[in-house]
């Protein structure tokens, strides 16, 4: 139903449902706007965008307006300008307003104080958000130059001892962003209003921490709060970045979009990509910490019996192509992690087959070994974008806590709940969607696998499995959302029960590019000896090697264990170069760089190159990432060549990356690990 | 139907057994007001009393009858004669009533505050009748029909009463019927801002759904307002018939009555009172036999002021955070739940089973024709009558205050409507009537009915400061205006009363004020600010005077004036000196007294005692010569 209204004298259709707003946004009208967020339910309390209706008292605001047929609005008058500007005064005298009313303002800003002269708490440039602070901004449109009413300096506490982001509620205006953000987001919610009248403030239920509190730090409350008091920890100091350069998260396999805020040649953010499901806690907060670890190679070592050498990239590949190039085809093997972009993998095959005459090329993934990896495979293979949960009329939850990890998938699953579909999860501890799921099978720790079974037999004894089975058989779509954690441990099982029950499978693997080589056949040149010379590019060193195995260690962070001899090659991270690599549903996604590599620090397949190129091979003259796309779009079979890797080649954890765990790298993810194992103790029903 | 009329005759039986039964009967009030002044401690003299002369009598606990001036009550009934109140008696004092009643067969004429039989009793005994009191003469009681007659706790009282009278009626009537009987008595909403209740029911009747509620604000918010508390403690049915109506002309299926915890005598009694109703079967299924379904149950709230706002109210139902919400969309349609919900103050409620029993007709002789009748006020203050008084609307201020409330000691100086958020009228506008319009005209709100009367020595600056840090106090802090303004107002007139109030402050309090009235999300910041707004208009003076002289004209603001004794009227009584607990004032005997003003915490201690006002407050002098004497 369409409904007509007048704004300002303009005449517009409106949808009916819709708000004031939205048809003045529509129609190309500005109101000022500060709780107002896209995406977020309208909340009415900064009271900005207040309007005038004829017929109707007082004045409303037009977030919350409805709209109706015939009505006529007026957004901008001597008399709105006037409220608004004293709403606007009124809030201000409650905010430090230091960065927009200071006569020493314009000075300030070029001296740029230090944190430690006047911290942000008083409110003068070194606020985190100065130049990209909402309020700011509305504060500069409107012409504001003092608030005239008498201020008050809340003088709370800034509160920092949670990992990833600091709260100032000193800097907060009360808009409720976060508070809605979260909501929207989270089935339990952990910022709220506390307290009442003028010294309502936010924070969480009984004062405990965000991490107390059950928060999952996916950073949408840091997202939309419009001004500092929110921020980053990692970027606190920055100001406005550079820059943005359109990424995708490697942490994972659904290839988060991000964007990567740049600033003077570092990665100081990854952001959400506008109108995406936002990020979780290693996507949002994970990026800066990692590629600009203490701990990146910026460049070449040669490694003698436990001696480095430092030496230049020309020394480093020659010394590489010497020693390849006296190799045997079985005396060569070369380790890719799945978490390099495609083209990173593209040139490993490409080297191990061309460079090297077809010596084994090993895919180190999170998927197990033997049967058990090869029924993983065919799931990954099989697996329906995660996108289908959307559709289906059931979902069941395999493992899949979605606390720290793919945390986005809570709010597709609790909109899959809105909209009726039922959900089921089996998980033997805590875990969100277990919240708000119509049936949570709960096994004993370790018995998983047998309630599995159970599931796919005829007559189960289990009450539970029996409902369990009844709802599947009812559902007309269902899907079963494979977890990471189960795809590892349980890949025959799901297997079984996917047969069974003729459910679609939608598998999440831990690896950020393992759909991108699904071709790998798991059967192939698994076995083998371990070789005289190891090439490891973003795969960690197995513990038990020969001592006189020579390994070239391509990577870009320092290894973990000590190698005795050999060459450690510094990579460049995937923010520092373009590539790409294809997410869960199948997409390939692009990546921009946003800085350059640090030191003397390479794409890794350029480095490859480099060295066959070294060895005198042909067919390794590309020069872009764009070049090897083309090629391998050209010649598929290519990536055949990566199988799945010997048993003795360590296998990734969850949450590792390019061969470490990602809390190495990344401080505050160490406190989360610490939570969940503070967690497991707590067994519900046990 | 059968069923009420039978349950009816036998409870009218039972109860007239019980105060008419040839014993004597001796009723205490026993409402929070009666508890407050010792009506436990008479109780329980009373029956000490009893069990000590071995005399059988009925004891009957009624609730407030409205003169909580004279709490603790205490009326005796003896077998022949009606019944005759006592007044202020405290547990030392029930011994000589009673023995003198029911050992000496003497009334004590003398002490008897007055009788509630007819006019040959007041002949015959000079005492006079309870009803024809200055304080209760020009009362209509309508809503506190049975309010300290009956034992709120027997459900025979009740039914004796006339309870559920007007529920059988509305049955009859059908569901439109009875609102078009609250149309015809035009009756508009007690919670404050008058919308008139047919509409709501109308509107909550028409919207979609069959899943609906009824919910009854009894959140009592306002600092010295208590009608809805003795209502609900002294004929909790008669809020429950109303409620039940109220369900049966929406077409609800549950009642919600949203009260404090602060209010637990008046939790215990809708508890019994709800009790009551499920075993005879006037909730449940098929009431009455009439096919409708209906049951209520009792909420109670944390204690927020905003929580009396509707929407808000159904938040905190929720389980939610009492913030309210824009509107509309309005509970009618979307309200606990996103179900249509009627909200009626508990007042509202309280009317409408006369509503429905005499007939709207009958409702809307009293009052005025846009102010159709009744309203209940908490007349308290500087008043020499303080209580709960039901009048009809259109009644004046001057008629609330002087006849009523038997007018102020000092010279009056302001009354205070509609509780914090309320206005203060001048003395010279107190011929007006009380409507929902005059009030707002004036600057000041109806209000759920507080009514605070000021003398002379209230400083209106002092007073707006009091309600203003409540406002502030109990926002819910969602909305700028409110939360932010309330906060402005509250520090510009902290300033103001500590004497460092400048010129400006006057232009930031009336611009806030005017923004906050303008812009605010729900009715508290849209009247929070009345407390100011009329201030200034009314009492300009008093702030110029804060502000320009750094004076408290009535003494009041402790940091603008000190104490003085005047020697010409002290007679060295001694009384102030031994009041003083800063050993401030020597002197006397016989002498007069000497007040020394830096021992002197201005606790007012000395004030009260002296019968001479020998000792007033002067504004504190700051001679230029001091301070530069000082400086040297």
């Amino acid at each position: 139903m369409s409904v007509n209204l007048h704004i300002d004298g303009k005449s517009i259709d409106a949808a009916e449902g819709q708000t004031v707003l939205q048809a003045a946004r529509a129609g190309g009208i500005y109101i000022p706007t500060l709780c107002d967020f896209p995406g977020l339910p309208s909340h009415g309390s900064c009271r900005m965008c207040i309007v005038e209706v004829q017929g109707r008292p007082n004045t409303p605001t037009a977030c919350t307006t409805p709209v109706e047929d015939g009505m006529v609005v007026t957004t901008d008058s001597e008399n709105l300008r006037a409220l608004r500007g004293d709403v606007l005064r009124m809030l201000l005298a409650d905010h430090p307003a230091a960065c927009l009313f200071c006569p020493e303002n314009s000075n300030c800003e070029e001296c740029m104080v230090t944190i430690h002269k006047a911290g942000v708490t008083t409110g003068c440039r070194s606020c985190p958000a100065d130049g990209q602070c909402t309020l700011q901004e509305i504060v500069r449109k409107s012409g504001l130059d003092k608030t005239a009413y008498p201020v008050r300096y809340r003088a709370l506490q800034i509160e920092k001892e949670d990992p990833f982001f600091d709260r100032d509620y000193n800097l907060c205006v009360l808009c409720g962003r976060c508070v809605r953000a979260c909501e929207t987001r989270h089935f339990s919610p952990v910022p709220t209003q506390v307290r009442r009248g003028s010294e309502t403030r936010i924070g969480t239920n009984f004062g405990l921490s965000h991490l107390e509190a059950g928060c999952s730090f996916c950073g949408a409350c840091v997202d939309v709060c419009p001004t500092g008091a929110l921020w980053e920890k990692t970027n606190k100091y920055d100001g406005v970045p550079d820059g943005e350069a359109a990424s995708a998260c490697p942490f994972c396999s659904l290839a988060c979009d991000i964007h990567l805020a740049h600033k003077d040649g570092m990665v100081i953010g990854a952001l959400p990509a506008t109108d995406s499901g936002g990020l979780c806690v290693k996507g949002r907060f994970g990026v800066p910490e990692t590629v600009n670890h203490p701990d990146r190679l910026k460049q070449a070592f040669q490694l003698e019996d436990g001696r480095a050498t430092r030496i230049g990239m020309e020394e480093a590949v020659q010394l590489a192509a010497q020693k390849l190039a006296g190799c045997q085809p079985d005396e060569f093997a070369l380790a890719v992690s799945a978490d390099c972009g495609s083209e990173e993998l593209y040139a490993a095959a490409l080297f191990a087959t061309r460079a090297m005459a077809d010596a084994p090329a090993w895919l180190v993934s999170s998927l197990p070994t033997g049967e058990q990896g090869e029924a993983a495979a065919r799931l990954v293979k099989t697996s329906r974008p995660a996108a289908e949960i959307d559709s289906a009329d059931l979902v069941f939850c395999l493992g899949l806590d979605l606390k720290y990890r793919q945390s986005v998938l809570e709010t597709q699953l609790m909109r899959a709940r809105e909209r009726g579909a039922k959900l089921i999860t089996l998980n033997a501890g805590e875990h969100i969607p277990g919240r708000f799921a119509d049936l949570w099978l709960c096994p004993p720790a370790g018995e998983e696998a047998p309630w599995l079974d159970a599931l796919a037999e005829e007559k189960p004894e289990n009450d539970k499995i029996v409902r369990a089975q009844a709802m599947l058989k009812e559902a007309r779509r269902p899907v079963l959302l494979v977890g990471s954690d189960f795809l590892r441990l349980f890949p025959e099982e799901v297997e079984r029960l996917q047969a069974a029950t003729g459910a679609a499978v939608i598998a999440l693997p831990a690896d950020g590019n393992l759909t991108g080589v699904t071709r790998v056949d798991p059967s192939g040149k698994a076995a083998g000896p371990q070789p005289r010379v190891l090439l490891l590019a973003g795969a960690a060193i197995p513990d038990e090697l020969k001592p006189e195995t020579y390994i070239i260690y391509l990577n870009t962070h320092t290894p973990r264990t000590p190698i005795q001899n050999g060459l450690i090659l510094p990579a460049a991270a995937f923010s520092e170069m373009a590539g790409s690599l294809t997410s869960q549903d199948g997409r390939v996604k692009l990546r921009e760089a946003a800085v350059s590599p640090p030191g003397a620090a390479l794409p890794g397949w350029e480095i490859l190159a480099r060295i066959a190129r070294e060895m005198g091979r042909s067919g390794f003259d590309f020069t872009g990432a764009e070049e090897i796309r083309a090629a391998m779009s050209a010649d598929p079979p290519v990536l055949d060549g990566l199988t799945a890797t010997p048993a003795w080649l360590p296998r990734p954890a969850e949450d590792d990356f390019m061969g470490a765990p990602l809390a190495d790298w990344v401080e505050g993810l160490r406190d989360l690990t610490l939570e969940q194992v503070r967690e497991a103790q707590y067994v519900p029903g046990a | 139907m059968a069923g009420l009329e039978r349950l009816r005759c036998a409870a009218e039986t039972r109860w007239k057994a019980r105060v008419q039964g040839g014993r004597p009967v001796i009723y205490v009030g026993t409402a929070s007001c009666g508890r407050a002044a010792g009506a436990l401690e008479t109780l329980q003299a009373v029956r000490d009393f009893l069990e000590a002369h071995s005399i059988s009598a009925e004891v009957v606990e009624v609730g407030c009858i409205g003169p909580c001036y004279l709490e603790p009550l205490l009326d005796v009934q003896l077998s022949e004669g009606p019944r005759v109140s006592y007044a202020n008696v405290t547990s030392d004092k029930v011994e000589r009533i009673l023995s003198a009643n029911l050992l000496a067969n003497d009334l004590l004429p003398r002490l008897a505050k007055g009788h509630f039989g007819g006019d040959d009793f007041t002949g015959k005994t000079g005492i006079p009748r309870f009803f024809d009191q200055p304080m209760l003469k020009p009362q209509v009681r309508i809503i506190l029909k049975n309010c300290g007659l009956i034992d709120p706790q027997d459900f025979d009282g009740a039914l004796a009463n006339g309870a559920y009278q007007g529920f059988e009626r509305a049955l009859a009537l059908g569901t439109t019927g009875v609102i078009d009987e609250l149309k015809e008595a035009g009756l508009r909403g007690r919670g404050g801002a008058g919308f008139p209740a047919w509409k709501k029911w109308q509107l909550t009747q028409a919207a979609a759904g069959n899943e609906k509620y009824v919910v009854c604000n009894a959140d009592e918010g306002d600092p010295g307002a208590f009608m809805n508390r003795s209502l609900l403690e002294s004929d909790p049915h008669g809020v429950l018939e109303g409620i039940l109506i109220g369900g049966w002309a929406v077409g609800a299926q549950e009642g919600i009555i949203y009260t404090r915890a602060e209010y637990p005598l008046a939790v215990e009694r809708l508890n019994t009172a709800v009790g009551q109703m499920r075993s005879t079967g006037l909730l449940g299924k098929d009431i009455l036999g009439s096919g409708f379904d209906f049951d209520i149950h009792i909420r109670e709230g944390a204690g927020a002021f905003v929580c009396g706002e509707e929407t808000a109210l159904i938040a905190s139902l929720e389980g939610r955070r009492g913030t309210p919400r824009p509107r509309p969309p309005f509970p009618a349609d979307h309200g606990y739940h996103n179900r249509p919900t009627l909200i009626n103050n508990t007042e509202t409620f309280g009317t409408v089973p006369a509503i429905l029993r005499e007939g709207g007709a009958w409702f809307h002789q009293y009052g005025t024709p846009t102010n159709p009748g009744t309203k209940t006020f908490s007349l308290v203050g500087k008043v020499r009558h303080t209580g709960l008084i039901e009048v009809p609307l259109g009644i004046t201020l001057r008629q609330v205050v002087e006849e009523i409330g038997g007018g102020t000691r000092q010279r009056l100086k302001a009354v205070q409507t509609g509780g914090p958020l309320g206005g203060c009228l001048p003395a010279d506008r107190i011929d007006t009537p009380i409507t929902y319009e005059t009030m707002r005209e004036l600057g000041s709100i109806m209000g759920s009915g507080g009514l605070i009367v000021m003398d002379e020595d209230t400083c209106m600056v002092d007073m707006a400061r009091y309600f203003i840090h409540f406002a502030r106090s109990e926002s819910c802090g969602n909305c700028t205006p409110c939360r932010n303004g309330t906060r402005i107002l509250s520090d510009t007139l902290e300033k103001i009363t500590r004497g460092e109030g400048e010129e400006s402050d006057l232009e930031i309090l009336e611009r806030a004020a005017h923004t906050m009235t303008k812009t605010s999300l729900c009715g508290l910041g849209q009247a929070a600010a009345n407390p100011v707004v009329t201030g200034l208009e009314y009492f300009r003076e008093e702030y110029e005077a804060h502000i320009r002289e750094k004076t408290c004209p009535p003494a009041v603001c402790t940091d603008l004036f000190e104490y003085v004794i005047l020697a010409d009227r002290c007679n060295g009584c001694d009384l102030c000196r031994d009041a003083c607990k800063t050993h401030a004032i020597t002197g006397g005997p016989r002498e007069p007294h000497t007040l020394d003003t830096s021992l002197c915490v201005k606790c007012k201690a000395c004030v009260r005692v002296c019968a001479r006002r020998a000792i007033v407050g002067v504004p504190i002098k700051i001679q230029v010569a001091d301070l530069e004497e000082a400086a040297v």
